[in-house]
C-alpha cells in the first residue's frame, strides 16, 4: 500500500456536500477547524493486497462467532460490563439471528503487511457514506470510469436489504429509520439518510424518525409520531445506551417480530462485538492468529507489559484512550467520560507511516457477514480520533 | 471489479440540503407549569400531577423563564401523548427540554 500526494477536484467541497458529506469540517478545541474529507491525497493497494486484507476479514468473522458462543458460556457478560437485564435477550437473538446489516473492522495495516485487528464497530459505525459513495464518485471523478476501488458497499447494502425483504424478515409496511437530534454536525442524520437510500433503491419504504420521539403505547408497543406502529427499526444508537434510558425495559419486553413488537436492527448481540472486550476474548482463544494482537482485560496483562493501548470497555473515536510506549504515556485520547465499566489493554501495533507522518487505520466494511470495502482514515498522531481524515483509495 | 457498478443518491442531496437549512432543527418540548414557566421534565413524567403542561416551542428556553403562546398539552393527557423521549438521553445532559422529534417546518420522509 502507498500514499500519494495528489491534486484536489476544483470546487470539492461543494461536490461532496452535495453527496451528503455536510460534516467534513471538524472544529478543534483551539477555534480552527480540519477538513475531515481529505483528497489532497489517497492510497494505492494493489489487487493482492486487497485479497489478503479481505481473506483476514473472512477469518476474523468466523472468529467472531466462536467468541461470541465463548463470552455465553463463559459468562464474560459482567465483565464486558454488559448489564445482567440485558444478557436473557443478547442470549436469545444470537441464537434466533434476527436481521443484521452493517459492520466495520478497524484494522492496523503496518510495514509488515498483516492487518491486525484493532476493534470491530459492530453496532453503530459512522464514516459509511464517505466510503461507500463519496470516494466512489471521487475515484471516477479523477481516474475515469475505468478505476478500480475495494467498494462494493452500495450494491452488497441494496441486495442485503432485498435479501432481508424478500425472506420477510422485516416486520411491518416501513422501516423506522431512527437518528439522534442531538448530534449537530449532520454524521449521525445523514449517515440514517444514506441508509435509507441504500433501502429506498431496494424498494423499502421509510421513515426517519429521530430516536428522541420514539413513542410507546400501552397494549401497543412502539409507535411513530403519526401513532403509526413501530415494527422494524433501524437505529444509529448503541444499544449500550439504550439498555440503561428509560425504554430499556419496554424495548427489551417488546422485541421480536410479531404483533406489538420490535425487530430492531442491529439486533441487540452485537453488543458482544462491539464491546472492546472481544479483543481479549480473541487473544484468550487464538493466540496465535497473527490478526490477532495480544489484549487482556485490565488487570490480567502480564507483568512487564510496557508498550500497550489502553482502551475503555465503550467507547468510540479514540475517547478516553491512552499509548504507552517504554512505560511512558505518550498520548490520550479526547476525555469523553468513558472508562466507568473498565478498560482493556492492547499490545500496542505500529500504524505505518506512509509519508508526510500519516498513520492509516484501515475500515473494512462488512455486509451481514460479508467484506465489502475499504475506507481509510489517517491520523497524524498514534490515535485514530474524530480529529482524524478521511483518504480515499484506489487498487492499482 | 471490487466497485460498486453504480451509485445513485436521489434522496442524500435533498436530506443535505435540508438539514443545511436548518430544517432539522426540533421543536422542544418544555414542561411547564400554570405560569408558563419552564420547570423540570420530571413534573411532567409523573403519571398524576396536574397543574403541569408539555408545551411545544424552538429550542433554547432555560430553566424558570417564561414560554410564551404556544401550544400546551396537559401533562397528564395520556391519549395525546403516547410516551416519548424514553430513548436519546445518553445523548445529551440536563432535565430541562426535550426534542418531539417533530420538525419545525415539517418532517422528512422518504417511501420507494
Amino acid at each position: 500500500m502507498q500514499r500519494h500526494d495528489i491534486e484536489p477536484r476544483q470546487g470539492w467541497p461543494a461536490i461532496i456536500e452535495e453527496q451528503g458529506l455536510i460534516y467534513w469540517r471538524t472544529p478543534l478545541p483551539d477555534g480552527e477547524e480540519i477538513s475531515y474529507w481529505h483528497e489532497g491525497a489517497h492510497y494505492s493497494l494493489t489487487s493482492e493486497e486487497v485479497y489478503e486484507i479481505e481473506a483476514a476479514a473472512r477469518l476474523m468473522l468466523e472468529m467472531l462467532i466462536e467468541a461470541g458462543d465463548y463470552i455465553i458460556e463463559e459468562n464474560l457478560f459482567a465483565q464486558m460490563g454488559i448489564p445482567g437485564w440485558a444478557v436473557p435477550r443478547i442470549k436469545e437473538t444470537w441464537e434466533s439471528e434476527p436481521p443484521m446489516l452493517y459492520g466495520r473492522f478497524d484494522f492496523a495495516y503496518g510495514h509488515d503487511g498483516v492487518p491486525k485487528l484493532l476493534e470491530y464497530n459492530a453496532d453503530t459505525p459512522t464514516g459509511l457514506l464517505e466510503s461507500a459513495a463519496v470516494q466512489w464518485f471521487w475515484a471516477r471523478d479523477v481516474f475515469g470510469a475505468g478505476v478500480d476501488q475495494w467498494n462494493m458497499l452500495h450494491e452488497m447494502l441494496v441486495a442485503r436489504w432485498r435479501e432481508l425483504a424478500q425472506a420477510g424478515r422485516l416486520p411491518g409496511t416501513k422501516i423506522h429509520m431512527l437518528h439522534t437530534s442531538q448530534e449537530r454536525s449532520g454524521e449521525d442524520f445523514m449517515t440514517i439518510g444514506y441508509l435509507t437510500e441504500t433501502a429506498r433503491a431496494a424498494y423499502l419504504l421509510c421513515d426517519l424518525l429521530p430516536i428522541e420521539s420514539l413513542g410507546f403505547v400501552d397494549g401497543r408497543g412502539f409507535v411513530d409520531l403519526a401513532g403509526d406502529d413501530v415494527r422494524t427499526a433501524f437505529k444509529l444508537y448503541p444499544w449500550e445506551w439504550m439498555v440503561h434510558e428509560d425504554f430499556s425495559s419496554l424495548a427489551l419486553e417488546h422485541m421480536g417480530d410479531g404483533p406489538g413488537q420490535t425487530t430492531w436492527i442491529e439486533p441487540i448481540w452485537k453488543m458482544l462485538w462491539s464491546n472492546k472486550g472481544i479483543l481479549p476474548v480473541l487473544h484468550r482463544l487464538f493466540p496465535e492468529n497473527p490478526h490477532v494482537l495480544p489484549a487482556w482485560f485490565e488487570g490480567e496483562q502480564p507483568a512487564g507489559l510496557e508498550s500497550f493501548v489502553r482502551k475503555p470497555l465503550l467507547a468510540r473515536e479514540g475517547a478516553n484512550a491512552a499509548v504507552v510506549l517504554d512505560g511512558e504515556l505518550v498520548e490520550e485520547g479526547p476525555d469523553q467520560d468513558y472508562g466507568d465499566e473498565g478498560f482493556v489493554v492492547q499490545t500496542y501495533t505500529d500504524l505505518g507511516d506512509y509519508g508526510g507522518g500519516a498513520r492509516p487505520v484501515l475500515g473494512v466494511w462488512t455486509v451481514d457477514v460479508e467484506p465489502a470495502g475499504l475506507g481509510i482514515r489517517e491520523s497524524d498522531g498514534l490515535l485514530t480520533t474524530n480529529t482524524s481524515r478521511f483518504v480515499p483509495h484506489v487498487i492499482a | 471489479m471490487k466497485r460498486s457498478k453504480s451509485v445513485t443518491l436521489a434522496v442524500v442531496p435533498l436530506l443535505a440540503a435540508a438539514f443545511v437549512a436548518g430544517c432539522g432543527q426540533d421543536e422542544t418540548a418544555y414542561c411547564v407549569d400554570q405560569n408558563n414557566r419552564v420547570t423540570d421534565n420530571v413534573h411532567c413524567d409523573r403519571a398524576n400531577n396536574p397543574g403541569f403542561f408539555w408545551f411545544f416551542g424552538g429550542p433554547g428556553l432555560g430553566r424558570g423563564s417564561i414560554a410564551g403562546a404556544g401550544e400546551r398539552i396537559n401533562s397528564t393527557d395520556r391519549a395525546a401523548l403516547a410516551r416519548r423521549g424514553g430513548f436519546g438521553s445518553s445523548a445529551r445532559s440536563g432535565g430541562i427540554g426535550r426534542s418531539t422529534g417533530k420538525t419545525i417546518g415539517g418532517g422528512f420522509s422518504g417511501g420507494g
